[in-house]
């Protein structure tokens, strides 16, 4: 009786899971057709179904949210693929789907403008196996746009010549030739100089203008330092002509909004300033890297494909 | 018990049952999925779904869509989106087991963004069984409306026969009652006397309002500016042009402080009538909670 009572239930359970997964198909193939005519809301849906009518399949979950972070792209949805992502278990996933996770995760950060969680999110992939070439060497781009995004530069340099050198492998008759070009590109004298906030305050406090002035801003210095000479001077004539209280009040008041407000006006401006550098420098690092991208393509030394 | 009975289906459609996975129960596969989505905190494809469901007639049973609404409600609800909430509960039918808590919630996310009237409607509207805790829960709803929308004789009227005897419902409504004579006792003060007051001594006009900080500010403000004025005509008389400078100044800062300070009376009595209502509005909601959550 035991026997026929496990029999029965075991095949109850093939027959309820089978449904199942017959069910999750069908969700999947209608959301690969939404996805096929430009319906990217509604085949989000259908991935999302999918995952709900297989709970605990952990390899259609993944497909499918993978899936739909494609849907999410083409929304431009990008700050929920992270937590969209996040949802699966890593562990009980080959290495090859983690490492897409990976990549699309930090793809997702990176899109959304969050950097430092690009950053974080691409570095596993580098301790898997290199499965497929083409995440390898996207993923190495990815983690040097995002430490570029936030002034690394010595590290991403550090980083791709070392990538170059030993991931790669493969002696290519151009890897001296990029690895001399990466060297000048990342000349530490080439390299946007930032300039500090507290330097930049410091200097306004010392001499009036002289902030705006180190940072460039030789327009506003002047303006700054007219100001607060201005102000002196109102309050050195009310001295002299005996208006004390006129001197005390209104001429300190004056003096001090344009000495303290000129050392202040460093908080954006400088941060304004720095932004350009670094867009401006990125600019440029990013067309070379796109333009060996090509080269780092062609070589897939022990992808398992 | 009616209201054991409604809590019980909601426990229900919340949770689902191991049969709700077989095709046999398509309505609590669909919820559950609406369930699922807000699990996922997918509030874009939950969206989508429900409104899916609640646009196909054909397709979808009267039954499956009120308690569609509902779920969505529900879920729009728990991560803050009243407005969204709102619009879901009031597509409940009436004929619906749901009808009154989403009257209910749909009532009190009104009154929560100020929309008294609108509330005062839902809550009317919402079906009375003549006794038990629903039918106090209606009055005590409206009795709280009815102060927020300062309907005093309203209010009055239905002190007259409600008498709750749930506990938590007699707790709160006795607040109400303390709110309600507080509102009508609650005098504001002259906007006139706080200008002359301030015409005086710059300022006095908000310490006698209640604003002793801003008081202060406001002499702060006006006495040195008074002073520099007085001391360049002294100087230099009419032909000093600081003189009219800080003359200009001073007026300007001067009648402003008296004006500032008459319309202090009015704010300072709308922030503490604020405040007051802000209670009700607490008040309002604990019961709900306790009865439904």
């Amino acid at each position: 009786m035991k026997y026929i009572t496990i029999y029965l239930w075991g095949f109850v359970s093939l027959l309820t899971a089978s449904s199942a997964e017959l069910r999750a198909q069908e969700f999947f193939a209608a959301a690969d057709q939404l996805y096929a005519q430009g319906y990217y809301a509604a085949a989000s849906l259908e991935y999302e179904r999918v995952v709900f009518e297989q709970p605990g399949n952990e390899t259609i979950i993944c497909l499918a949210l993978l899936r739909k972070t494609e849907c999410l792209k083409k929304e431009e949805k990008f700050e929920q693929i992270g937590s969209l992502l996040s949802r699966l278990d890593d562990f009980s996933l080959s290495d090859s789907i983690r490492q897409e996770i990976y990549f699309q995760k930090a793809l997702g950060y990176f899109m959304a403008d969050k950097f430092e969680q690009a950053e974080k999110n691409i570095l596993p992939v580098f301790n898997l196996e290199p499965y497929h070439n083409e995440t390898r060497v996207s993923s190495a781009l990815l983690y040097t746009f995002s430490l570029h995004e936030q002034g690394k530069w010595m590290q991403a340099h550090a980083f791709l010549r070392r990538w170059i050198q030993t991931e790669q492998q493969v002696k290519l008759p151009e890897q001296e030739n990029i690895l001399q070009a990466l060297d000048s590109l990342y000349d530490p004298d080439a390299l946007p100089r930032l300039k500090s906030i507290r330097k930049a305050k410091t200097l306004s406090l010392i001499f009036p203008g002289a902030g705006q002035a180190y940072n460039g801003n030789f327009g506003k210095g002047f303006v700054n330092l007219l100001l607060v000479s201005g102000s002196a001077g109102f309050c050195a004539y009310n001295i002299l002509a005996s208006n004390y209280v006129t001197a005390a009040t209104a001429g300190v008041y004056l003096f001090l909004y344009f000495y303290f407000g000129g050392a202040n006006q460093s908080n954006w401006l400088v941060p304004e300033k720095n932004y350009k550098k670094k867009k401006t420098y990125n600019e440029g690092l990013k067309q070379y890297l796109s333009h060996i991208t090509p080269v780092l393509l062609r070589q897939s030394p022990s992808t398992h494909e | 018990m009616k209201y054991s009975l409604l809590l019980f289906s909601f426990l229900l459609l919340r949770t689902g049952f191991a049969q709700a996975q077989e095709d046999s129960i398509p309505l609590s596969r669909e919820i559950n999925f609406l369930f699922h989505l807000g699990e996922q905190k997918q509030l874009d494809n939950l969206e989508y779904y429900s409104q899916s469901l609640l646009n196909d007639s054909l397709q979808y049973s009267r039954d499956l869509r009120d308690s569609a609404a509902f779920a969505t409600g529900e879920l729009f609800n728990k991560f803050r989106n009243s407005l969204k909430a709102r619009s879901y509960y009031d597509r409940v039918s009436d004929a619906s087991v749901f009808a009154y808590p989403a009257g209910l919630f749909s009532g009190l996310l009104n009154a929560e963004e100020h929309r008294y009237e609108e509330a005062e409607k839902k809550m009317s509207a919402l079906p009375d069984p003549g006794t038990g805790l629903l039918h106090e829960l209606k009055h005590f709803e409206l009795a709280g409306l009815y102060l927020l929308r300062k309907n005093h004789a309203a209010f009055d009227s239905l002190q007259v026969l409600f008498l709750p005897e749930d506990s938590l419902i007699g707790a709160e409504y006795a607040f109400f009652k303390d709110y309600h004579y507080i509102l009508q006792t609650m005098k504001k003060k002259s906007g006139f006397l706080a200008g002359a007051l301030s015409a005086v001594v710059p300022g006095l006009g908000k310490v006698y309002t209640g604003n002793p900080g801003q008081g202060l500010a406001s002499f702060l403000r006006v006495v040195p500016l008074g002073l520099i004025t007085a001391e360049n005509f002294r100087n230099g008389g009419f032909k000093n042009a600081q003189f009219y400078i800080f003359g200009s100044l001073f007026t300007l800062f001067y009648v402003g402080n008296i004006w500032g300070s008459s319309l202090s009376a009015q704010i300072v009595y709308q922030e503490k009538v604020d405040e007051i209502h802000h209670n009700i509005l607490v008040g309002l909601r604990i019961p709900v909670d306790r009865v439904f959550r």
